[in-house]
């Protein structure tokens, strides 16, 4: 009966019990009263807490789980709810063609002309932004409502921002919002069309886009994110090309809003509407509803994305891949399910409350659920995300260590087949529908993993953790603009464990494997340490994290 | 002998062929049977080109009926390319003239010396479909002019359901693996193409990597700390596969490692490549090709997968399709070139695939605002020396030829926007490729399980 078999939980009996009760009372309609038990029996366990933040922010840190303990779940959740948003400046908006004060290779040119400052400013958010969550889900929008930043004209760091800005001020409101701000965002109308959709040959991209990445899918679902088969065993569409087209027409008539300074088009601004080049004719739209010829382009636009927001489909089809993204690739149909009904209703009848589904996935009972109980569960970590747990593990810090890292890490990334905010196509980076090879077993993150990345990432590890060198990390550029502090770890805290190797895995095992560690994994690094002389404790430490890092034990968040 | 006359015949869905090529013809299909059956080095190089070619502006017709009909709908919205800007080509069995799109400018000279053939109005297809058969329901492939699907379809060819597997790692399936452990597939790019039941490919970085630096474990040195250390992760490795993910990850580390002992130096090339992401992978593929042929115990049979992306063209394309056909036909002529100098251009074979072609009809309608939407039948390209060059195949449609008829609402369009129904399946196209390759009459309707619609199983370039 009870889902719950977590060897590693103490209240283990009655948490199931409550968290089996916490979603009778969250259908019930009183979501507010759906606290994670565990908050209310006490100090969460280091190493549940530590799981707890693998799921919920770019990595645990010996602060954050004292955080976790201090507050229990429900707390933190709530205080990373209201935390300030880190989030991206406005940058200014420049021309098309770099005039000749701002030359290849200078500062001005990384500047305004490639993906960097959004790129270091998405790591360092995710390093030391004290809004974890936003961020995390903020990215996992992003990997649906995809836009490729060097897609919509030279990289233009400028050009990307307020949608980035639109992803963090969204990502605990409401889905509907979100369709809206998305819809009307200059970088997604110049990505996917939107902008200059004119009436006399609507362009089917974004319409299209929306209705298959964005929002419903191809396949009508059952809630539980199972696909439903019509009498002859087959998949139900759930729109066809007429209806592609009806959209199109639906969307036509927006263009970027008027130039805040002469020559250069205004990615700052939501687009607007110009009537005349609207398509006033009737549509038939999802589930065969219509809506009326002669309303305005912001009329059909409205109900054109309400028509999309109330399908069925919507709260299984996102629900389903927040999921992936945050805990697990192979989310059981239950699983979807409560969270699709959380998604329909929030407890006080709001349809679309981001944040209602963000924390329900977080607190669902498979989240806590036992690793040991389900060989599918867990997702392998994105390069991105895989970095970030590293860098936050061991405090990263500049080169020097005197100071903050300059997140220039997105070369590593990019090493390891993740270009942050270049994803390849308008399909992410890696399909929500991948399989581990081999098995029908879904691992969307393996669509990145090869036998060149595997090598990678265990590279990537040993230029942030060298066993056999005294310095470690990226280098801080003198005299080169894109690195200007560089990155490096900090082992001193792990210093005083190095005499006791079982203590030092096991300290490591707690941060890093959230206490998942193997017994025989447990024995190995154990080895491997003591093979290292004790009067090179700094080496005994670099050892054993090389080993967790390299591993996909730990590149499987379980 | 009745079957080779078909395909022959298939050449150029043109029926009225003179005794002599006829002839020519059959001793064609004679060579495929010696190839099949031979057991020299062969390989397989796939270009996917991502986002979906507009086939329509890379080959157009010359003949002022084919042309006029071209210019009545791509004229005004400034998306025709200008008749005297095509690259002539004049197939051997048609009368009429064709234009290659001018990015091609490389490679059109291999279509005169017979290196270079263009395969018609190809596209997913469960069974062949007419337009009656297409507005009457017959079965059509799942989530037509969807980019996701129509992908999987072209590089899975399977069309009635959604495939795990794709018919090069298929292919692969039916040769096993190398003497040394080396998969017969190599990909370049990420694609379902490179998995099959059995095959797990190897995945490479493009060059400029060098081939004995592909995949290599740094910071091991000799000292006893540091082998014990490797022991530790050689081991722990090998633990914890109860976990489903785990053990897919670690699968695929543990090939890296084993195959990258292999690869133990860099061979160099005369040929040049142009630095550009196509050319720098098919500079790779050559690299490898030569590096297998010094091996111990060389494949004898090789797939390689690399992939473009970019052709989504709902907007801006002219100047875009130009830019990457461009790169496309830079990178192919390189790539044949090495294939020369490495003497294997008999025994390589390299063709394109993309997601569809896109609609006749533009959208958009002035400037940069310029470009096409998702569609379906396309032109594809298959480059070689072993290639019957310098013609068209296909399966002939209702009006004779292998040509959709360029005609918005026409007897070829599923709509109204010139999206055109598939005369020819990615299955038969495919299974030309794999047959030449030497995948036998057994195994191809494995391989390609929607073959047996088609009465019609191979289409003659090869």
């Amino acid at each position: 009966m009870c889902p719950l078999r977590n060897s590693k939980f103490p209240l283990r009996h009655e948490v199931c019990l409550l968290l089996v009760a916490g979603c009778v009372i969250s259908f019930l309609g009183v979501s507010d009263a759906w606290t994670h038990p565990a908050a209310q029996y006490g100090t969460p366990p280091a190493t549940a807490a530590a799981r707890f933040l693998q799921q919920s922010t770019w990595g645990p840190t010996s602060d954050s789980i004292s955080r976790v303990q201090t507050l229990g779940y429900d707390q933190f959740l709530q205080e990373q709810f209201s935390a300030p948003i880190s989030s991206y400046p406005t940058l200014p908006l420049v021309p098309s063609t770099p005039t000749t004060d701002c030359p290849a290779n200078s500062v001005c040119r990384r500047d305004n002309y490639t993906l960097y400052p959004v790129q270091t400013r998405f790591f360092t958010n995710a390093l030391y932004g004290d809004d974890q969550l936003r961020q995390r889900v903020a990215f996992a929008l992003h990997q649906i409502f995809v836009v490729d930043g060097n897609a919509i004209g030279q990289g233009y760091p400028s050009r990307l921002t307020p949608y980035l800005q639109t992803l963090d001020r969204d990502a605990f409101g409401n889905f509907r919002q979100l369709m809206y701000d998305i819809t009307l965002n200059a970088a997604m109308g110049a990505y996917l069309n939107m902008a200059n959709n004119n009436k006399s040959a609507p362009n089917e991209n974004y319409a299209r886009e929306i209705l298959q990445l964005f929002t419903i899918g191809l396949n009508r679902l059952n809630p539980d994110g199972s696909v439903v088969q019509d009498a002859q065993n087959q998949n139900v569409p759930t729109y066809d090309q007429p209806t592609v087209t009806a959209f199109a027409r639906a969307f036509t008539g927006w263009t970027y809003e008027a130039v805040q300074t002469p020559g250069i088009t205004n990615f700052i601004n939501p687009m607007r509407a110009v009537q005349t080049n609207h398509d006033v004719g009737a549509k038939t739209l999802l589930r065969g509803v219509t809506i009326p010829a002669n309303q305005t382009a912001l009329k059909d636009l409205n109900d054109a994305l309400d028509n999309i927001f109330q399908d069925p489909n919507v709260g299984p089809f996102i629900g389903r891949q927040l999921i992936q993204h945050l805990v697990t690739s192979n989310p059981s149909p239950s699983y979807v399910a409560r969270i699709t009904g959380v998604f329909n209703d929030n407890g006080l009848g709001v349809r679309g409350d981001l944040q209602a589904v963000v924390r329900a996935i977080l607190m669902d009972a498979e989240a806590f659920s036992s690793i040991d109980s389900n060989p599918q569960s867990g997702h392998l970590i994105h390069p991105a995300l895989f970095i970030t747990n590293l860098l936050r593990a061991f405090n990263a810090r500049s080169a020097d260590g005197t100071g903050q890292s300059d997140g220039y890490l997105d070369p590593q990334s990019v090493n390891m087949g993740m270009d942050v905010f270049s994803p390849p196509s308008v399909f992410s980076y890696f399909s929500p529908f991948g399989t581990v090879p081999g098995s029908s077993t879904r691992g969307p993150e393996f669509g990145l993993l090869n036998t060149s990345t595997a090598i990678r990432r265990a590279n990537f590890v040993n230029t942030m953790v060298p066993p056999n060198a005294m310095a470690s990390g990226i280098a801080a550029g003198v005299n080169y603009p894109f690195n200007p502090k560089g990155t490096s770890l900090d082992f001193s805290a792990f210093l005083p464990l190095a005499g006791d190797p079982a203590a030092l895995v096991d300290t490591l095992n707690n941060l890093m494997l959230s206490g998942e560690m193997s017994s025989q994994m447990r024995t190995s690094i154990i080895t491997a340490v003591q093979a290292v002389a004790s009067s090179n404790p700094l080496k005994r430490v670099r050892t054993a994290a090389y080993l967790i890092a390299s591993s996909s034990q730990y590149q499987v968040e379980r | 002998m009745t079957l080779s006359r078909r395909e022959f015949l298939l050449r150029s869905g043109c029926g009225a062929l003179s005794a002599a090529a006829l002839a020519s013809g059959i001793d064609r299909f004679g060579l495929v049977h010696a190839y099949a059956q031979g057991t020299g080095y062969k390989a397989l190089v796939c270009i996917f080109l991502g986002g979906g070619n507009d086939g329509n502006n890379t080959v157009v017709p010359l003949d002022p009926t084919g042309y006029g009909a071209y210019a009545s709908v791509r004229s005004a919205a400034g998306l025709a390319i200008l008749q005297d800007s095509l690259l002539p080509i004049k197939p051997k069995s048609i009368g009429t003239d064709f234009g290659l799109h001018p990015g091609l400018a490389m490679v059109h000279p291999l279509f005169a010396s017979g290196q270079l053939a263009i395969v018609s109005n190809v596209g997913p297809l469960i069974q062949p479909l007419s337009k009656a058969d297409y507005q009457g329901g017959s079965p059509r492939p799942y989530q037509l002019f969807s980019h996701s699907d129509q992908i999987s379809q072209w590089q899975t060819s399977v069309s009635s359901t959604v495939s795990g597997t794709g018919w090069g790692g298929r292919i692969a399936d039916t040769f096993g693996g190398g003497p040394s452990g080396s998969p017969v597939l190599t990909a370049l790019a990420g694609g379902v193409f490179t998995r099959g039941q059995t095959t797990n490919p190897l995945t490479v970085a493009p060059a400029p990597t060098a081939l004995n630096q592909l995949l290599v474990l740094n910071g091991f040195g000799t000292a006893s700390d540091e082998q014990a250390r490797l022991n530790a992760m050689n081991n722990i490795r090998s633990i914890d596969l109860s976990s489903r993910l785990v053990a897919g990850a670690s699968n695929i580390m543990q090939q890296a490692i084993d195959l990258g002992k292999a690869f133990n130096v860099n061979p160099t090339l005369s040929t040049g490549f142009p630095n550009t992401s196509l050319g720098n992978q098919l500079q790779q593929v050559a690299k490898l090709i030569k590096f297998n042929s010094t091996a111990s115990a060389p494949l004898s049979r090789q797939i390689f997968f690399c992939s473009l992306g970019g052709f989504d063209t709902h907007q801006n394309q002219v100047a875009t399709q130009n830019t990457l056909l461009t790169q496309v036909g830079q990178a192919m002529k390189a790539f044949y070139d090495a294939t020369v100098e490495l003497q294997v251009d008999s025994k390589v074979v390299t063709f394109t695939l993309s997601d569809f072609s896109r609609t006749f009809q533009p959208s958009g309608s002035a400037g940069n605002t310029v470009g096409t939407d998702h569609a379906w039948g396309n032109y594809h390209l298959v480059m070689g020396g072993s290639v019957f060059g310098g013609d068209f195949y296909g399966v002939p449609g209702l009006n004779g030829t292998v040509f959709p008829t360029l005609q918005l609402s026409g007897p070829d369009d599923t709509d109204t926007r010139g999206r055109w129904i598939p005369t020819t399946s990615v299955d038969q196209y495919a299974a030309t490729l794999a047959s030449w390759f030497g995948v036998d009459a057994t195994n191809i309707n494995t391989v390609f399980p929607e073959l047996k619609n088609f009465s019609i199983q191979r289409l003659g370039f090869l």
